[in-house]
């Protein structure tokens, strides 16, 4: 700052606020805090959505008992239906065309859905976390290939997922998000009829590979997508 | 509030408010009513957009006090620096200052009191940010001559 600025900034001193301090212990309690606010948004996420969830955790819960030996290949194959249940949980504000109109309430856009991906991305997370050891002890497949395969299909869908939602506007969005979800799922199946091609030591590294990068691309998206909310500005 | 530092903001709203109504007082209650009407209605959003908000709510508010009454200056206490070429640089920038255009005072504010960066400034007036880089330098430049003028700027 030069010496010019300096006597400017000096000149446009004002005197001191009087009522300071106490206005802002007052204010500061009453501000919504961060953990209230993330609550209170999941009361926004569609039923579906939560319906959806339940349904998986319990499918994979008990996929065990009910299908005994191919518990891996049915819990891998319901991973992409989760990611879908994120991304397109993620993008209704643009399925709807409500987004322009949720970037200028009281909560912007870019804090609602950045709020909805945590508690999304949470509870992912928290699916992931429980069918990925309960495959890895229960299946007589070894313990990495099993996480690998659990992990992969659902970083996979998310990844592309979130690509398409960015690219692509509107209902045609989530109808891509569903086939690629779909596909990736039925990739999966088909993967069970010759297990010996994939659980070998050779794949382990295309399948580290897969999930890393998905898990990159996944992110890189997610920021992209919350970027993309905020409003546009005139660049030079 | 997004992740304002809310007493640097309090203080940077009530010196704009202050350089508006030229009451602090006045300003003081300006600058409270704008928090509450921004919490009000925009709590969570980014940290531009907020200051953008903040200094428009601020702004009209100040419009609508200067409509209702005009302010007289009840006080305009000059800050005491210690040495005396100091008050006397101090005062004549003043002085030039209050020679420039409204518009241009406002800018060389928000520019260099309040630190603001071009594209926050460029938001709160509604103008692009190369007009506001050329409205800033044009200020700067009005401000030497003033000074040269009273023979306080070589």
């Amino acid at each position: 700052m030069s010496k010019l600025e300096k006597e400017i900034k000096a000149a446009f001193e004002a005197p001191k606020p009087q009522k300071k301090e106490e206005f802002l212990s007052r204010f500061e309690e009453k501000q919504l805090s961060l953990t209230k606010f993330i609550l209170s948004q999941a009361g926004y996420i569609g039923k579906l959505t939560w319906f959806g969830f339940a349904a998986i955790l319990i499918c994979a819960a008990l996929s065990p008992v009910t299908v005994n030996d191919s518990a891996l290949w049915f819990v891998s194959s319901l991973m992409p239906i989760l990611a879908l249940l994120l991304v397109s949980e993620s993008a209704r504000s643009e399925r709807y065309k409500m987004a322009e109109l949720e970037a200028v309430t009281r909560f912007s856009l870019r804090s609602v859905l950045m709020a909805r991906m945590v508690i999304l991305g949470g509870m992912g997370l928290i699916v992931l976390a429980i069918c990925a050891p309960a495959v890895m002890f229960l299946c007589d497949y070894p313990a990495i290939f099993s996480g690998l395969f659990v992990v992969t299909p659902f970083f996979l869908t998310s990844a592309l997922g979130l690509l398409t939602v960015r690219r692509i506007k509107g209902q045609a969005a989530i109808y891509s998000v569903t086939a690629e979800a779909f596909f990736v799922s039925i990739l999966v199946l088909l993967a069970r009829n010759c297990p010996e091609r994939y659980m070998n030591p050779g794949m382990i590294k295309v399948f580290m590979i897969v999930a890393a990068g998905s898990l990159f691309l996944t992110v890189f998206e997610g920021i992209c997508r919350i970027k993309g909310t905020e409003e546009i500005t005139w660049s030079w | 509030m997004t992740s304002l530092d809310l007493s640097l903001q309090y203080d940077k709203i009530y010196r704009f408010c202050y350089f508006k109504l030229k009451n602090s007082h006045l300003a003081e209650d300006i600058t409270q009513e704008t928090f509450l009407k921004y919490c009000e209605h925009y709590e969570f959003s980014s940290e531009r957009e907020a200051l953008k908000i903040l200094y428009t709510i601020a702004g009209n508010l100040c419009i609508d006090e200067f409509r209702k009454t005009k302010p007289v200056a009840i006080e305009d206490d000059i800050q005491s620096p210690s040495h005396e070429d100091g008050v006397i640089e101090n005062l004549s920038v003043r002085r030039a200052l209050s020679r420039l255009k409204a518009e241009e005072q406002e800018l060389l504010l928000l520019r260099y009191a309040n630190d603001l960066q071009i594209g926050v400034i460029a938001g709160i007036l509604k103008i692009s940010r190369f007009a506001v880089r050329r409205k800033i330098l044009a200020a700067k430049e009005h401000l030497k001559a003033e000074l040269m003028k009273e023979g306080t700027y070589e």
